[in-house]
């Protein structure tokens, strides 16, 4: 079971990262969450080239395995940044 | 994390419609990461690598050189159906292949040769003929994700990866897992870091090196844009989601860190991080570092590569030094006999002149060289084609006794130290001009006289200029094909990258739609991509003359292609095989040459051995004519000098009507002065003043007297420079060449100019002396010209000048069967009429493919309009109606010449057949004929090649004559208009002539009174546009030249930039104008129009028929309408001696050309 989110400021998180850009904790809807691994990375750009085109940013997404504050269970989460912001994009059961 | 990383696979621009960067900024690129060496692998290419090896070299990195090679399958990749309908071949397996040693550069040299014969646009080599040639020649090969084993790895087929794998082990290939990620999504294309894991650890099981890429493509993310262009382009297919091959920005040169954390995140995924990723990295540093070149060692790019004098002389014994030295002894001594220098001192001077010469040569090693180049002239003489040299090898009296060279450097004071020294590495350049349309003749006889294996043509890269990057971006993002053809013709050709300065500032285009949009900011996307397109080389074509004659080395040296031409072609370009040390030999088609064999063979047949100047087969031996005919000079100086070679031109005539030469030295003279270094320093107005009596002839020290005597006082030619440097600091000629040289760079001059100023004060000259000297070789610059190349170009114009001074009926039918001018055929038909040569309109007997010399009755020389000039006829079909000449009627034609119904129409109208039929029946009448024998003879509208639908008839028809149907006969203005339309020449009378009456009433001046009013009055002039030139002019603004006819001359109109600001649309896009402005004297005989405003004539017309002159009188005085147009600042290049250039300059202006637009304004005549 996976949701997706968009890139809305309901999804907005605050990210820490380590010295090399991997992110090693993130805060979202009130919890802080640790990351245990990052299983994988990849870039996503826009269809830049489309007319009216409004978001031409480029992302970098990574694939997390992280736990939650004073929880036991993991969970795997996409968390996509581009520009400094971050976004919760899918969380997968 | 110190350690540095060393790219292995890299494309650079040279990588067509694939890569973005050019090969220098790669390199800066690897200098700035500190990085120890850089690879340069293009697809199917090394043509970069000379540029990528001067790079390395100044950059003082080591230098890597490979290739990316396509393999074929066994399936041939077919195009697959994409998204929108459309059909796109997928890319086939790629290789990445590495040279290090002398044999494996000449194993890659095999590769590519081979993967580019049999397909032009899609080279690829069999694998097992690639795996072969690699083993064979020990070439390095890296099998990555894009591999035929990467394809089995990602379609999880390891077993059969192993299979491919093993082959290439098995023929003893050096190979290698390459390892690419682009952290492209990881279920979807195969440049992921979860593929790249697979593929590393499918290394590591199998116990395979592995190394680490970044398969880059551009220099920045940033570039990744360009590439997405690039390969939409390429795949001829609009970007949309599902057909965009790269979905990441990750192709670029990236830092030696940024590799580090990619060589951990793939070696995490594997297994242990540390370890894995650090093997990962020696790997690929340590192969790097054994596969640097050597370029000397390796691509042997110190030594001077010319065919084996045993290709020459197949029995001499002697060395290639001796050989010259006895040929020169030879050459010597006829020249002592042809020229009769007696006298001992001469004949001293000119043999210790070559023995320097000679000494220089063998010196240098060049013997082989001159000798190879001697050959090829004489072959090309032995064919019966005319040969000039040209360039600075005029400057070599080697070159004239040896018969290269057709101008007396002795005579001429020209310098043998401008065509080669010992001071300047490199070979030197001969050129030599040979008749246009013969030229392949010659290149089939270079190469099999010298075997492919030693013979190869050179390459040229040509480069994305603004309309085709408008073409491929708009492609690219899916606009309509119309819109983007509009777009596109709207530009000059100019370069991309001023693509927003041609849309602010070109008055034409300020005021379009598209100016509109783009200072909007509505195309700033699209201008952006326009703009990074910017000199990526599109195309490899072939170079129109470079022919490289080498030894048996030269394919194991360069890798050819084909042509489409069929030629093969270096991927090395003119200035890379120089330094590659391969002799290139510039073979030149002069269409100038054709035309003066064509005028000599029609002298021959029409008046044969009685012709003047002819011997005794009618031949005319242009070389032996004597250079100082007075009937030549005086043509000359009349300035009636259309379809001559150099001095046709209205800023030539203009010049020659000034000087007035009267000798060779002259003609030499001023072709020197007719080029932007003297119109820039404004030596023109000085030497024309010394020279014409008006001002002191001064030369700044009696030391420089001997040397600018012949130029009264100013500094024209390369060689005055030389001699002047060397007299008065004391150095050779040589040594002063290469401060003549060096003066073109700004940086250096501070340098040049102490010592200059030590030198000669040490040498006793006055400060006010040297300051002088030193201003006046400053703003010389390096821009003068070489005198050797003005008196090779002179030989041409004096030989064209003689023979329209006595044959011009046969030069000027050559000048228009090979149209090597400038000018509109329409004016130089009238131009021959003013010589007093007739010209016989179109004629089914008569006329034939060629402008033929016709004599009438009297003897009296015309010329014939050929059949070939009737618009829309193919040459099968001149050749079958030429096959049946005679016809003696319009049926007998119409039944025996093949031709199609349009184009018998077309004859008809044009007034072919007004000799057969003309005296009883009108050519409509001869229409309505056409079309009754049309139905009789089942008459096609296209061309019927014999043999095709062959209809057998009695002969009855031949004498069936077209009856008179009372319809009246066409007007001559309708005539004209045919003619116009039809051959595109107005035979009958000039179109300027139906607005006669207008003109009277507007007292617009006739060309030929022009001389006749008062300098500084207000004219108005009327005429056809013959030419229309924006030259490089010394205040930096565009001004446009255009030149008018209007039957009783030429008029030279000049429209600066405010005057172009109002007038451009009109006066570049139409034909028939008039122009007001202001007269201005030039000299004795020149006059020309300060314009001020321009109006289309027809236009004029119409306002005339309806309102009358005052109407037209309002129109003309009416003020042009300006929008409040923002001011915008125009660039001006500044060049380092002080020179402006209007970027617009010298671009060809938008607008069809003239003699296109010509037939379409037939339909404007009244």
């Amino acid at each position: 079971m996976s949701r997706n989110y968009g890139t809305t400021p309901r999804s907005l998180v605050r990210v820490r990262v380590d010295d090399r850009g991997f992110p090693t904790q993130f805060g979202w809807r009130g919890r802080r969450y640790v990351v245990v691994a990052v299983l994988l990375t990849w870039m996503e750009s826009s269809a830049w080239w489309r007319r009216n085109s409004t978001d031409s940013r480029d992302w970098r997404v990574w694939r997390v395995e992280a736990a939650a504050d004073r929880s036991e269970s993991l969970g795997v989460y996409d968390i996509s940044t581009s520009d400094d912001r971050w976004f919760v994009r899918r969380v997968m059961d | 994390m110190s350690e540095s990383f060393i790219h292995l696979h890299v494309a650079s621009a040279l990588s067509m419609r694939y890569g973005t960067t050019t090969p220098q900024d790669l390199v800066a690129r690897a200098a700035e990461f500190g990085q120890p060496a850089l690879a340069l692998t293009d697809r199917d290419t090394v043509s970069g690598a000379v540029t990528f090896l001067h790079a390395c070299a100044s950059a003082g990195i080591s230098p890597i050189l490979g290739a990316d090679i396509a393999l074929a399958t066994p399936q041939p990749y077919l195009p697959t159906p994409a998204h929108g309908g459309k059909w796109v071949k997928p890319e086939r397996p790629r290789v990445t292949l590495l040279a290090h040693d002398k044999q494996s550069w000449a194993g890659l040299c095999a590769i590519i040769s081979r993967a580019h014969q049999g397909s032009r646009d899609d080279p690829e080599i069999e694998r097992n003929e690639l795996m072969a040639l690699a083993g064979e020649h020990g070439v390095v090969a890296l099998l990555g994700p894009h591999s035929d084993v990467g394809h089995n790895i990602l379609n999880r087929r390891p077993d059969r990866a192993l299979d491919f794998f093993e082959q290439w082990r098995n023929h003893d290939v050096k190979t290698l897992i390459e390892i690419v990620t682009h952290a492209q999504k990881p279920e979807g294309p195969n440049l992921s870091d979860t593929f790249a894991a697979r593929m590393l650890q499918w290394a590591i099981v199998h116990r395979t090196p592995a190394v680490l890429t970044n398969a880059v493509r551009y220099r920045d993310s940033n570039d990744s844009r360009i590439a997405d262009v690039l390969d939409s382009s390429r795949r001829q297919i609009a970007l949309t989601v599902r057909n965009r091959q790269t979905t990441t920005n990750q192709a670029f040169l990236a830092s030696s860190e940024h590799m580090m954390i990619l060589a951990q995140r793939i070696a995490g995924m594997v297994g242990d991080p540390r370890n894995i990723s650090r093997s990962l990295i020696q790997q690929t540093i340590s192969l790097g570092e054994s596969c640097v070149i050597d370029p000397a060692a390796d691509l042997g790019m110190k030594d001077v590569y010319v065919p084996e004098l045993s290709m020459l002389l197949p029995d001499e014994t002697r060395s290639a030094d001796m050989v010259l030295r006895d040929r020169c002894e030879i050459g010597l001594q006829h020249y002592f006999v042809d020229k009769s220098v007696t006298r001992t001192d001469d004949r001293h001077s000119v043999s210790d002149r070559l023995v320097d010469e000679l000494s220089v040569i063998t010196k240098m090693g060049f013997a082989g060289y001159v000798l190879t180049v001697a050959e090829v002239v004489q072959m090309v003489r032995n064919m019966g084609i005319r040969v000039a040299a040209r360039g600075s090898g005029a400057g070599s009296f080697i070159n004239h006794i040896l018969g290269i060279s057709g101008v007396d450097p002795v005579a001429h004071n020209l310098l043998m130290e401008r065509f080669v020294s010992t001071l300047r590495p490199g070979l030197p350049d001969i050129d030599i001009d040979v008749e246009s349309d013969r030229r392949t003749d010659i290149y089939d006889a270079i190469f099999e006289r010298f075997g492919k294996e030693r013979t190869t043509c050179v390459s040229m890269r040509e480069t994305y200029r603004v309309r085709h990057a408008i073409r491929d971006v708009g492609a690219a993002l899916g606009m309509p094909p119309g819109e983007i053809n509009t777009f596109a013709k709207s530009f000059p050709h100019i370069r991309a990258k001023y693509v927003r300065s041609a849309l602010a500032e070109l008055p034409e285009l300020r005021r379009s739609g598209l100016g509109v949009l783009a200072q909007r900011g509505d195309l700033d996307q699209f201008l952006d991509l326009v703009e990074g397109l910017d000199g990526l080389p599109r195309h490899m074509a072939l170079h129109p003359c470079g022919v490289v004659l080498s030894d048996l080395t030269l394919l194991k040296r360069t890798p050819v292609q084909e042509s489409a031409q069929d030629y093969p072609m270096s991927q090395f370009d003119k200035d890379d095989v120089e330094h590659m040390g391969l002799l290139k030999l510039d073979v030149l088609g002069v269409r100038m040459q054709s035309a003066l064999a064509y005028a000599i063979s029609e002298v021959a047949r029409v008046e044969g051995p009685q012709a003047y100047g002819a011997n005794s087969q009618g031949l005319i031996d242009l070389e032996a004519v004597p250079i100082d005919d007075p009937k030549t000079f005086e043509l000359i100086q009349s300035t009636h000098t259309l379809g001559c070679f150099q001095i046709e031109s209205p800023g030539q005539r203009e010049l020659i009507g000034k000087f007035a030469p009267e000798t060779f030295g002259d003609l030499i003279t001023d072709i020197s002065l007719f080029r932007p270094g003297p119109v820039k320093s404004d030596m023109i107005t000085p030497f024309l003043r010394a020279r014409q009596g008006w001002g002191d002839t001064h030369f700044m020290h009696s030391d420089l007297e001997p040397i600018l005597a012949e130029t009264s006082g100013v500094v024209v030619f390369h060689e005055q420079v030389m001699r002047i440097v060397s007299t008065m600091t004391g150095c050779s000629l040589e040594e002063a060449d290469l401060i003549r040289r060096r003066m073109g760079d700004v940086n250096q001059l501070d340098e040049i100019r102490e010592w200059f100023y030590i030198s000669l004060r040490k040498r006793k000259y006055a400060l006010t002396v040297v300051e002088e000297v030193w201003d006046v070789l400053r703003s010389f610059a390096s821009f003068g010209f070489c005198k050797a190349h003005a008196a090779a170009f002179a030989l041409p114009t004096y030989q064209s000048a003689w023979f329209k001074a006595h044959h011009p009926a046969a030069f000027m039918a050559g000048v228009l069967t090979h149209d090597p001018g400038m000018y509109p055929k329409r004016l130089i038909v009238d131009d021959a009429r003013s010589f007093g040569v007739d010209i016989y309109g179109l004629d089914v007997n008569s006329s034939t493919d060629v402008y033929a010399v016709e004599p009438n009755q009297d003897g009296k020389l015309g010329i014939r309009i050929p059949l070939s000039e009737v618009k829309g006829i193919s040459s099968h079909e001149v050749n079958s109606i030429m096959e049946s000449q005679p016809y003696r009627s319009l049926a007998d034609f119409v039944a025996r010449s093949r031709a199609s119904r349009p184009i018998i129409e077309r004859i008809v109208l044009a007034g072919g057949f007004d000799g057969l039929h003309g005296q009883l029946v009108s050519r409509r009448d001869l229409l309505l004929h056409v079309s009754d024998l049309a139905n009789e003879f089942k008459l096609k509208s296209s061309y019927r090649p014999v043999g095709v639908d062959q209809i057998s008839f009695g002969l009855e028809f031949i004498d069936w004559q077209p009856k008179p149907t009372g319809l009246p006969k066409l007007s001559l203005a309708d005539r004209v208009k045919y003619e116009i339309e039809i051959l595109g020449l107005d035979v009958s009378a000039h179109v300027v002539s139906f607005y006669q009456e207008m003109l009277r009433e507007l007292n617009a001046v006739p060309a030929k009174h022009l001389l006749e009013v008062r300098s500084r009055s207000k004219v108005l002039v009327a005429g056809v546009k013959v030419s229309t030139q924006t030259p490089p002019i010394r205040s930096g603004k565009r001004v446009a030249f255009v030149t008018l006819d209007d039957s009783t001359g030429t008029v030279d109109a000049t429209f600066f930039e405010n005057a172009l600001d109002m007038h451009a649309p009109v006066l570049f896009h139409s034909w028939l104008l008039l122009v007001s402005g202001t007269v201005r004297r030039t000299g004795p005989r020149g006059v020309s129009i300060l314009a001020d405003g321009c109006w289309e004539l027809s236009e004029v017309y119409r306002v005339w028929r309806d309102g009358g002159i005052s109407a037209v009188q309002d129109l003309i005085h009416q003020e042009p309408i300006t929008q409040a147009d923002p001011v915008v600042p125009t660039r001006i290049w500044e060049h380092a001696s002080g020179f402006r250039l209007s970027p617009f300059a010298d671009v060809r202006p938008a607008g069809t050309d003239i003699a296109r637009s010509m037939r379409s304004a037939a339909k404007m005549a009244p």
